[in-house]
């Protein structure tokens, strides 16, 4: 067989090379996205979409990528989607796209932390890394023409207003104002409402351009009904209300068994001291809103102790910092005139009641409420002029100077069981008996917390492990 | 003793440092205000910082001396510093302590470019849950009426997820629970607080639970902090006050004690 | 009248607060536009209530002066100083510096020289009663007085540099193969005081606050208790 010419053979060589370099050579395929997901961003308001795919590639440490936005529909007034030609893009830059497993999904499970489990997301696969990004519809598409509107009606409205303009015409532009915020208000839901089209992009060292990768999707979010991350703290309240009831119904056939506290025993004393020493009473009812949930307990027990002063015939002056309190002690206290309102002012309505104290020595003080850092003032001035002190407040950092002040001191619970106990209500009994079937069964949550999480550290493999799935298993709820 | 003498005597005492400063040794830094520290000296310059004064002239005398050096150390950082509170009988006051920080500070500092009085407002969670939305809706103007649109450092700072740090100095509600609630938790923004020694305790859940990097306590947290930025403001020099006020206290407690017992004997 | 008086409060009372406890797991727009409306009118409502409390103070400060009753005098400062920040207040336009100049008005003056001052002035007499009570309460009368007394102590030392100088240079003294278990540091065995015992206890105390407060809530929510009704029938069931 004749050789073939030694021209052919380098050709042939040379070709044979050719071949692997041109494929090195040549445009490297887009790098996949698995299980690429795009839609509305579950149990919110609204307004946010949400990205999700894997990727299984290391990519190359100049690898730039961005999710692509663009505006496609909008609604209408009458909430008919209206589509865009050529609508505003805008893109968002996922953090890193690194191959460490740990430091993507430690940020995508720690948005779920201390959520229930029917809320955690799909378990990332160990072996391909999860991305999840965020997208909030009015960051990325503010209405800039309404906000621009506002911002120069302000302007406008302030120029008016320096300038001395006539009353009229600065009216008529805040009026404008009004309407042009009304107005922004309504672009900002259209944004949330609109349509949009996501795609994923790429761009490596070298590359003119960003290139797609992966599908087009086209999303919209959509405001959610119910929160099911919240729903545990739903069936717990549920629950507590129904043994709320079970217990208050069981207790009008047969008033449960209350044990008395000396400082519940103190409150009709220091009514009774009053009445026979000829002094007056001071209670006080301290908060720092009318809303507060003490406010309402202080309150109540407010006026049990009015009923019975004024049964004994004691006299009694109640003080008040928050004019709305004494709206509503007016209504509960036998005595409405008794109530007094003195200043909004902490330190002041402090130097007021000291004063009050100062002159009008009463047989006892009565201190209900939160407190701050006037409760050792007004404990430490009451018991200098000789006064009978109980406290009930759910203060934890003012309960040290009451108990240290005071002759008898409620904390914590104790004041929002003052006033069932003082009553004798046996509806306030059965709640009372709710009340510490619940906290039974939280105490008993975390004894067995406590008891797991001991062994989980200090029991042997595999009993540790065991523990700790076990804690894993109570965190899941 | 009686109580007026206790008082004279403690009253004496107090005073007496400041006319003779002692500086008394054994100032150690707590963990607490080295990691605010820390995270403030650790910052870029130019991040965002939204300090909260939460509170009014009653608690100024340990307030005021941590507001003062965090502030000075956000303004040697060359941080932008947004200002705001949530009591509004303490705003007058807020904004002469700023504005003397700012005068007072060794490079020039600027309102509207260093930093920004955004004005105080009374509605607790409904502001910082306002703020996460939208600064310029809660917030249209600042301290000296200028539109937050017109303020070149806030064209880039729409909302509170723009923060690098939110600092709550305050000792009551609303005020660093507030915030930890319903900016901190809800926007993952990193939190730090300054507060009373009275109110430390009610805040050390948080600090433990990792929903506050760090605490200042009381004029001694602000004396720490001054000492790591090596200030020499009124929190270090009302130590000697403090620590003479300190020993008087257990002395008078061993002497009554003394007393009892010898009392008890005869 | 019966239905006006009794059910129809106790009905607004129930109703209400069922949807805004429902309102918490409902993610929607208009239920935070909800939330957001009423707070706003709580807000409103707490503003009226000033009217209240101002006519509270004229009531009874005026009556007291009109009668001449024992501390009149105290009543006629209140009232002077209540008209001069009124006068103050409404001649600047509640405003305490120009915004303009920045000229502090006669309203800044009376904050900066007279209010804050004078609140800061009774915040400072706390520190006096904390050493009258100290005096009063931390004696050695049984062991629990004693455990109180030991870590008052240790805290109130904690807080102080010199204490903590002095605790370093008696610790470094000792026998150095013991060292180990002695805490060179005081911050640190204030920081364990505060961080786990007083924590440990305050935490259990919160869990009640937190179940007494919500059993409270859902009493006046399920129409249990109604104090809204009044002293009629004592507002209860």
């Amino acid at each position: 067989m004749p050789k073939p010419p030694v021209r052919v053979l380098r050709l042939a060589v040379l070709l044979l090379l050719a071949a692997p370099l041109s494929a090195v050579l040549a445009d490297p395929a887009p790098p996949e996205l698995d299980d690429l997901w795009a839609g509305d961003s579950p149990w919110d308001d609204g307004g946010v979409i949400a990205v999700r795919w894997h990727n299984r590639q290391t990519d190359p440490f100049d690898r730039f990528w961005r999710a692509e936005i663009t505006q496609i529909a909008l609604p209408d007034g009458q909430g008919r989607m209206q589509p865009l030609e050529n609508g505003p893009m805008s893109w968002l830059r996922p953090q890193r796209m690194a191959t460490d497993f740990e430091a993507q999904t430690t940020p995508f499970l720690h948005e779920y932390r201390g959520y229930p489990f029917w809320c955690w997301p799909p378990v990332p696969d160990p072996h391909r890394d999860t991305h999840y990004l965020r997208m909030d519809l009015l960051t990325l598409f503010p209405p800039r023409q309404e906000q621009e509107e506002v911002a120069l009606q302000r302007k406008e409205i302030d120029r008016l207003k320096s300038s001395g303009s006539p009353h009229e015409q600065v009216r008529s532009a805040e009026q404008e104002l009004v309407r042009k915020e009304e107005a922004l208000i309504l672009a900002r839901a259209r944004v949330r409402a609109g349509r949009y089209r996501v795609q994923m992009k790429y761009q490596d060292a070298g590359m003119g351009k960003l290139e797609p990768t992966g599908a087009a999707m086209e999303v919209s979010a959509t405001p959610d009904l119910f929160n099911p991350c919240r729903a545990n703290n739903l069936l717990f309240s549920l629950l507590l209300m129904a043994l709320i009831l079970v217990s208050v119904a069981s207790a009008r056939r047969r008033k449960p068994f209350l044990k008395t506290l000396p400082a519940l025993e103190a409150i009709p004393e220091a009514v009774r001291r009053a009445a026979a020493l000829g002094r007056p009473l001071l209670c006080l009812v301290r908060t720092d809103s009318f809303l507060t949930l003490p406010t309402f307990a202080s309150l109540s027990t407010l006026g049990e102790v009015s009923a019975r002063a004024s049964e004994a015939g004691a006299r009694m002056t109640v003080p008040h910092i928050d004019p709305l309190v004494m709206a509503a002690a007016e209504e509960l206290t036998a005595r409405p005139g008794d109530n007094v309102f003195v200043t909004g002012e902490q330190f002041a309505f402090t130097a007021a009641v000291t004063g009050t104290m100062a002159r009008e020595k009463p047989a006892s003080c009565l201190y209900l409420g939160s407190y701050g850092a006037e409760s050792l003032i007004l404990a430490e001035t009451g018991a200098a002029s000789g006064a009978f002190q109980v406290a009930a407040t759910d203060s934890v950092d003012q309960m040290p100077f009451l108990v240290t002040a005071c002759d008898h001191v409620l904390i914590g619970e104790e004041l929002f069981a003052a006033s069932a106990a003082l009553s004798g209500d046996p509806a306030g009994a059965g709640t009372l008996r709710a009340q510490d079937l619940g906290k039974a069964l939280l105490a008993g949550f975390l004894l067995c917390g406590a008891v797991v999480a001991t062994g989980a550290a200090l029991s042997p493999e595999p009993w540790s492990r065991w523990m700790a799935r076990l804690m894993d298993l109570a965190g899941a709820f | 003793m009686g109580r007026r003498r206790i008082f004279l005597l403690l009253a004496l005492v107090m005073w007496l440092p400041m006319v003779h400063p002692f500086r008394f040794p054994g100032l150690s830094v707590t963990s607490s205000v080295q990691a605010l520290h820390d995270r403030i000296e650790n910052l870029p310059s130019g991040a965002n910082i939204l300090v909260s004064f939460d509170f009014n002239p009653g608690t100024k005398a340990e307030l005021e001396p941590q507001a003062r050096a965090i502030l000075r150390h956000a303004f040697k950082r060359r941080l932008t510093v947004l200002v705001l509170g949530l009591w509004p009988d303490g705003w007058g006051m807020t904004q002469r302590i700023v504005r003397d920080c700012a005068a007072t500070a060794k490079l020039p500092v600027k309102e509207g470019r260093d930093f920004i009085l955004l004005g105080s407002q009374l509605g607790d969670l409904n502001v910082s849950l306002g703020l996460g939305q939208d600064i310029a809706a809660v917030f249209p103007r600042d301290a000296r009426g200028i539109p937050l649109a017109d303020i070149p450092p806030l064209r880039h700072i729409r909302t509170l997820k723009d923060m690098h740090l939110i600092v709550s100095l305050g000792a009551g509600e609303p005020g660093p629970v507030t915030w930890v609630m319903f900016a901190g938790d809800r926007y993952r923004i990193p939190m730090a607080a300054g507060t009373t020694s009275g109110n430390v305790s009610a805040l050390q859940p948080y600090v433990q639970g990792g929903q506050l990097l760090g605490l200042v306590s009381g004029m001694k947290g602000a004396a720490e902090y001054e000492m790591l930025t090596k200030e020499d403001g009124s929190a270090t020099r009302g130590m000697d006050s403090l620590t003479l006020g300190a020993f008087l206290l257990i002395g008078l407690v061993l002497l009554a004690n003394v007393n009892d017992w010898r009392k008890g004997r005869s | 009248m019966g239905f006006l008086k009794r059910r129809l409060p106790l009905l607004l009372c129930v109703g209400t607060g069922i949807v805004f406890f429902l309102q918490y797991y409902v993610p929607h727009p208009l239920s935070q536009r909800l939330l957001s409306e009423a707070s706003t009118w709580v807000a409103i409502v707490g503003a009226f209530a000033v009217l209240l409390g101002l006519a509270s103070v004229l009531k009874t400060h005026v009556g007291r002066l009109a009668s001449v009753r024992a501390g009149w005098g105290y009543s006629l400062v209140l009232l002077m100083a209540m008209a001069g920040m009124t006068v103050l207040g409404t001649s600047c336009r509640f405003q305490d510096a120009d915004p303009v100049s920045g000229r502090v008005t006669g309203l800044g003056w009376a904050y900066t020289y007279v209010l804050s001052p004078l609140n800061a002035t009774v915040f400072a007499t706390l520190g006096f009663y904390v050493a009258s009570a100290a005096v009063r309460t931390f004696r050695l009368k049984s062991l629990e007085a004693g455990l109180l007394m030991a870590t008052a102590l240790i805290l109130v030392f904690g807080r102080v540099p010199l204490a903590e100088a002095l605790w370093s240079r008696l610790t470094t003294h000792y026998d150095p193969r013991q060292a180990a278990s002695i805490p060179h540091s005081l911050n640190s065995v204030t920081e364990w005081i505060v961080g786990v015992p007083t924590l440990a206890a305050q935490r259990g105390i919160l869990f009640g606050v937190a179940l007494g407060s919500l059993v409270t809530a859902l009493k006046v929510i399920l129409g249990l208790d109604r104090p809204y009704l009044g002293m009629g029938d004592k507002g209860k069931d």
